[in-house]
């Protein structure tokens, strides 16, 4: 229970720790008044479900719109960036070292060296066949290099048990391309499915949980459809929402944008950037949305032929004068990659 | 010479490792039985999926089973007098062999193809990964059910298949051919053993392992997209079928 007094300093008694109200406030997005008020309407929730939900109660209240506070994160999280780019010396939370993979006979993975920073979003990129949707395979345990090592948090997950492994596996969710939802669930039971199947919490809770994470992913109503009445963009979204339902310390997308039309990919992206700015969670994209993933990622690394080409924050690749990268962010035909 | 030699070994190869695979599995699947946590109500969709809906095949097969197999038995007792032996011809053929293989066939065709595609599907639409990925071992959640629901599942289809057939048999011998109903189940009563029972049941058992293995098998590593899930349920299909009959004529020889 949170008591607010509501004046226009914000001055606060027993304030929770509101990060992202704090961050709208700090950038002028909205008064102390507003944020104030916004407490107050949550004050029966706890620290955590306020962060969750401050947006969508300053937007319920009148005091933003929907459009302002997409701009409004969007705005923050491009400063976040910038910062980043300055002070990129960030903690990982996964790294490869010389990891190797061969596929029916072809390298696929030659050496890779990479870090995962620790509360950022990380973009993989680079051409088809790179050898990208491997490497995140690789991240979560679901192919194991033929060398080399995988580390979370300093601890090999190549070296661990098969029941550690699963164990280890619960602290990560991953997107899949083309959602994996299971097409005789509904909305509702897919989303439900990994706190049901992995935790021991009840159905009432679980309810709340899964109407809270389908109203963050704006699906909120469309818990009784199936996968195969949505369109492609809703699949994703409840994908999303089921990547979210068991808070992971860390979020794997594999292309959350491919197939989808322009429109669509634009509030899949605005959908992630909320989505990190209120939890906060360690983030990698594959993306193939050249050069509109920058604008959504702290970090970038290049995949080129099953080597890490460049790594390093986003602005830094942008600026980048090597010639694969010049290529690959402007989609030319003529270059050092040969396609035709 | 030396590229059929390297066919040959190829071959030799694949197939010792396929056969390997294929054990593993098995051997994974039986070890995942008593993991908790204990999916009641998989099993029992599973269940419903195989026997129940298996039950109207199962009745229409195992009806003209039976009369076409007192029909065929009448005309060839009746040549050597023995007409009044219809009714054990019917129900031992039906109890000791064809109860269990025909119902492991249609089951077969029915619902282990069902199964091979649907987990088929489940792979290339990478959703048995998203299971391995939320950290929910996919062999207890799709293997271990389909195999204890086969397990059950087949001796009581067997014992329908039975009864039906014997039924059918009766249509025939008594409605159609004029044998007395007395003389038809009597003879039935005084030549079926519980050992034929056991033996029928213990093939349906081993048919309903054999099933669920090699379907769940087939689809749970079925690779690149619909073509690839179309191979795999129809070597599903012919694997489970040729082996039911592998099996029942070792099982038979083992029990005669």
């Amino acid at each position: 229970m949170t008591t607010v007094v509501a004046t226009p300093e914000f001055s606060c008694t027993e304030t929770p720790r509101i990060p992202l109200g704090q961050r709208l406030l700090a950038s002028g997005c909205i008064n102390a008044q507003q944020l104030a008020e916004a407490l107050a309407a949550q004050s029966s929730l706890d620290p955590e479900e306020i962060n969750h939900l401050i947006g969508r109660t300053l937007v319920s209240l009148g005091h933003l719109t929907q459009g302002r506070l997409r701009t409004c994160l969007a705005e923050l999280f491009a400063e976040e960036c910038r910062v980043y780019h300055a002070n990129p010396a960030v903690r990982p939370s996964l790294s490869l070292r010389g990891v190797e993979k061969r596929l029916d006979g072809r390298v696929v993975l030659d050496g890779i060296d990479l870090d995962i920073p620790h509360g950022h979003i990380t973009a993989i990129i680079g051409i088809s066949g790179g050898g990208k949707s491997v490497t995140l395979k690789h991240l979560v345990g679901l192919m194991l290099p033929d060398r080399g090592t995988i580390t979370l948090d300093g601890k090999d997950l190549v070296a661990l048990s098969p029941q550690a492994l699963q164990a280890a596996r619960r602290r990560f969710s991953l997107l899949f391309q083309g959602g994996a939802l299971f097409d005789s669930l509904d909305v509702y039971d897919n989303v439900a499915f990994p706190l049901r199947e992995t935790t021991e919490v009840p159905e009432d809770e679980i309810k709340r949980k899964v109407m809270r994470a389908l109203e963050e992913v704006n699906l909120a109503g469309m818990e009784h459809k199936f996968p195969d009445e949505l369109s492609g963009g809703m699949n994703k979204r409840v994908a999303l929402a089921r990547a979210l339902i068991t808070s992971p310390e860390i979020i794997l997308l594999d292309e959350p944008t491919a197939g989808l039309d322009p429109i669509i990919e634009n509030a899949i992206h605005h959908l992630i950037c909320d989505t990190f700015m209120r939890t906060r969670t360690t983030m990698v994209i594959i993306s193939h949305a050249v050069p509109a993933i920058f604008k959504w990622c702290h970090h970038v690394v290049v995949l080129h032929q099953g080597k890490v080409r460049a790594s390093g924050p986003t602005l830094a690749i942008q600026e980048s004068t090597d010639p694969v990268i010049r290529q690959f962010i402007s989609g030319d035909v003529d270059g050092p990659i040969h396609v035709l | 010479m030396l590229t059929l030699i390297q066919r040959l070994g190829a071959l030799s190869l694949a197939f010792t490792q396929e056969t390997g695979r294929m054990g593993l599995f098995l051997v994974r699947t039986v070890m995942a039985i008593p993991a908790p946590p204990f999916r009641w109500q998989n099993l029992l969709k599973q269940i419903h999926f195989i026997g129940m809906r298996s039950l109207f095949v199962i009745a229409l097969t195992s009806i003209f089973a039976g009369m076409v197999l007192a029909l065929q038995g009448y005309y060839t007792l009746s040549r050597f007098g023995s007409e009044a032996l219809l009714g054990p011809a019917v129900a031992l053929s039906m109890i000791r062999e064809l109860g269990p293989v025909l119902s492991g066939l249609m089951v077969t065709g029915r619902a282990g193809s069902a199964m091979a595609a649907e987990l088929g599907i489940m792979r290339i639409r990478e959703q048995i990964d998203a299971l391995e990925v939320m950290g929910v071992p996919p062999i207890h959640f799709l293997a271990v059910p389909r195999l204890l629901a086969g397990l059950m599942v087949l001796p009581l289809l067997t014992g329908i298949f039975d009864v039906i057939g014997i039924f059918g048999g009766y249509l025939v011998s008594v409605q159609l051919l004029g044998l007395s109903a007395g003389t038809y189940f009597s003879g039935i009563e005084s030549s079926v053993t519980m050992h034929d029972i056991n033996t029928g049941l213990i093939k349906a058992l081993c048919f309903g392992i054999v099933i669920a293995w090699i379907c769940s098998f087939k689809g749970f590593f079925a690779r690149r997209g619909a073509e690839g899930v179309s191979q795999a349920t129809t070597s599903a299909v012919v694997l489970s079928s040729v082996l039911i009959l592998v099996s029942d004529y070792f099982i038979t020889a083992i029990m005669l």
